[in-house]
């Protein structure tokens, strides 16, 4: 190939990949970008403090998860008031959300002006409330996956995975309490930083949570997504703080199967939840085991008695300090209530729908404690089918969005539950549940 | 009498709008992918409202909003770059042999232009993609003329040297 011809190859490359005409969307993008006050637009929603970086070789050392903080805090506060008005954020532009009623009276379809054509209805994933009480919900573009602030125009890309074609399905989506989005895609662990995303080393993070004093627990399966000859999993946990990292490695005994629940009770206890061993899609649903961490010794929790270890899958923490942990056997389905003294168990003869499995692949979490104590979880049917959402309010159990495929769901700050779900975003407010109730 | 904010949206929504297919056309050279180019213009569209009271000199708008555009595009070649760096699960990229050569030397060639710095990408885009004259690179770069030959200079320099390392070869000099 000679000068001329490798100029021809490239006019004839830039021939095949310039395009003459922007897409109409990117139009609608002027209008819902430039509706925002300048400067103050989503970007700018974004304030940035100083962060501290940890060495990769520090962190492999350390057993655990490099952790890259860079955090942010939203200074745009967006605030339910009654259905169909959103109280305008103090700091950034009014956001554009208005609901529409659905057929039960407690729920409501969710519409947000700005993202209509980024935001399939069909392609919804996770969803995360940050401090302030924003909505970000995770969706796909085509192929690409990316993040947006329910009633905020703009959008972030997701997943490092993007470009190579891979289909982004991240199992977990959280904020820290200073604000930091973390997210888990495919297993690795990613957060939001300067509106791009920064990779950590890890993978095989199972769950992450947040602990009532805003700390960011995080749950790792070690290997990942690896046996070990005699059929136990090793795990690993970390936590992050203020850009440190607190190396709990394998704290709780390790223990056959899998590990899917994780939560952290005022007292600083770390409960670890998981499913039997064995191999397969649905293999030993119905037993798992329950293991409470103080920081100095592991031991195995039995709630339903001796002799009995429940698959545990999921676990939550209520305002009051208690423990919620949502447990199936092969028989039968319980939520259990632990105060720090003893466990009180509901199963389905007191009105509890029969908890499913969840599928390898899927985030264990799938339960909730919001601010008023009312508990939240996924219905789960015997195949892993997705059968709605699942309040308890202390007397009875009540379903909702049976029909809607829900992905995900978060408690805002208000009482709120916000779903994503395949047929867009939905809320079950408060008042709405006071009223029927 | 100053501007209100409606006004001031108004003005950047009728600049921005008749730019944007000419900003298009640039991330779409030098990111060589349609949805990371409208992903480009837009990151751009949101920096320029931000900035846009920065703006004194709104008849430079074009030239202002392009450097802008350009900027967020080779950033975005940047990041592409690390993601890729550091993706395990990203196949190796392979040449796969076509029926006509000329087909399989534009593939080898864009193999060696995304191993490439960001910045000879976009200066190699931009004058060979879009034919742009060398004056107007200046601009879109914001360095001088004699600066923008030097790079793009030093960018073919390298591009040859990578299809010659492919055994693509003998590119004459």
């Amino acid at each position: 190939m000679n000068e001329r011809e490798l100029e021809l190859t490239l006019r004839a490359i830039g021939r095949s990949h310039v395009r003459q005409s922007a897409p109409p969307r990117l139009h609608e993008r002027i209008r819902d970008v430039s509706e925002t006050p300048s400067r103050s637009g989503f970007l700018s929603d974004l304030t940035w403090k100083p962060g501290s970086m940890f060495s990769a070789a520090k962190f492999i050392a350390a057993g655990v998860i490099v952790a890259l903080f860079g955090g942010f805090l939203l200074t745009g506060v967006l605030t339910t008031q009654q259905d169909g008005e959103v109280a305008p954020a103090a700091a950034t532009d009014s956001p554009r959300i208005t609901y529409e009623p659905t057929d039960d009276p407690a729920v409501l379809k969710v519409i947000s002006e700005p993202h209509r054509s980024w935001l399939d209805p069909a392609d919804q994933g996770l969803l995360a409330i940050d401090p302030d009480g924003g909505v970000w919900v995770q969706g796909w573009s085509g192929k690409r996956a990316f993040l947006a602030k329910l009633g905020v125009p703009g959008r972030i890309g997701l997943g490092w995975n993007e470009h190579s074609g891979v289909f982004w399905s991240g199992t977990e989506l959280e904020f820290s309490g200073d604000g930091t989005l973390w997210a888990s895609p495919d297993g690795g662990l990613m957060s939001l930083e300067g509106g791009t995303w920064t990779k950590h080393d890890s993978t095989g993070v199972i769950d992450l949570t947040l602990a009532p004093d805003g700390v960011l627990y995080g749950l790792i399966e070690y290997p990942p997504a690896r046996w070990t000859p005699d059929g136990v999993v090793s795990v690993v946990g970390f936590s992050i703080v203020d850009g440190e990292v607190t190396d709990v490695e394998r704290p709780w005994a390790p223990r056959p199967g899998k590990v899917q629940a994780l939560a952290v009770t005022p007292d600083g206890t770390v409960w670890v939840g998981g499913r039997g061993g064995g191999s397969g899609l649905f293999a030993h649903i119905g037993s798992g085991w329950l293991v409470r961490y103080d920081g100095q010794t592991a031991e195995v929790v039995r709630p339903l008695g001796e002799g009995i270890d429940p698959n545990v899958a999921d676990l939550a923490v209520g305002p009051d300090g208690a423990l919620w942990a949502l447990m199936r056997t092969e028989a039968e389905s319980y939520l259990g209530r632990y105060d720090g003294e003893a466990w009180s168990i509901l199963s389905t003869a007191d009105g509890l729908p029969a908890v499913g499995v969840l599928p390898l692949g899927l985030s264990a979490e799938r339960m909730a404690v919001g601010p008023d104590g009312r508990v939240w979880f996924l219905k789960l049917g015997a195949q892993g089918e997705n059968e709605g959402l699942v309040a308890f309010d202390g007397q009875r159990f009540q379903r909702y969005l049976v029909d809607a495929g829900v992905r995900d769901f978060a408690v805002a700050p208000d009482g709120s539950a916000w779903t994503s779900t395949g047929k867009g975003t939905y809320v079950i407010k408060p008042e709405a549940l006071a009223t029927i109730e | 009498m100053g501007e209100t904010e409606a006004e001031r949206a108004a003005t950047f929504q009728r600049l921005a709008h008749e730019r944007l297919d000419a900003s298009y056309r640039l991330a779409t050279a030098i990111l060589r992918d349609d949805s990371q180019s409208e992903d480009a213009v837009h990151d751009a569209v949101v920096l320029a409202w931000q900035r846009w009271p920065s703006l004194r000199d709104r008849s430079r708008f074009d030239a202002w909003f392009d450097r802008i555009v350009v900027n967020v595009s080779r950033n975005r070649l940047r990041d592409t770059r690390k993601r890729r760096a550091s993706d395990l699960t990203e196949a190796p990229a392979v040449s796969t042999p076509d029926r006509t050569g000329e087909v399989d030397s534009r593939i080898l060639v864009e193999q060696a232009l995304d191993r490439l710095k960001p910045d000879d990408i976009v200066v190699v885009a931009l004058r060979h993609f879009l034919d742009l004259q060398m004056e107007d690179i200046a601009i879109l770069l914001d360095v001088p003329l004699s600066t923008a030959k030097t790079r793009l200079r030093a960018a073919m320099s390298r591009l040859r040297a990578e299809l010659e390392r492919e055994g693509l070869a003998q590119v004459a000099r």
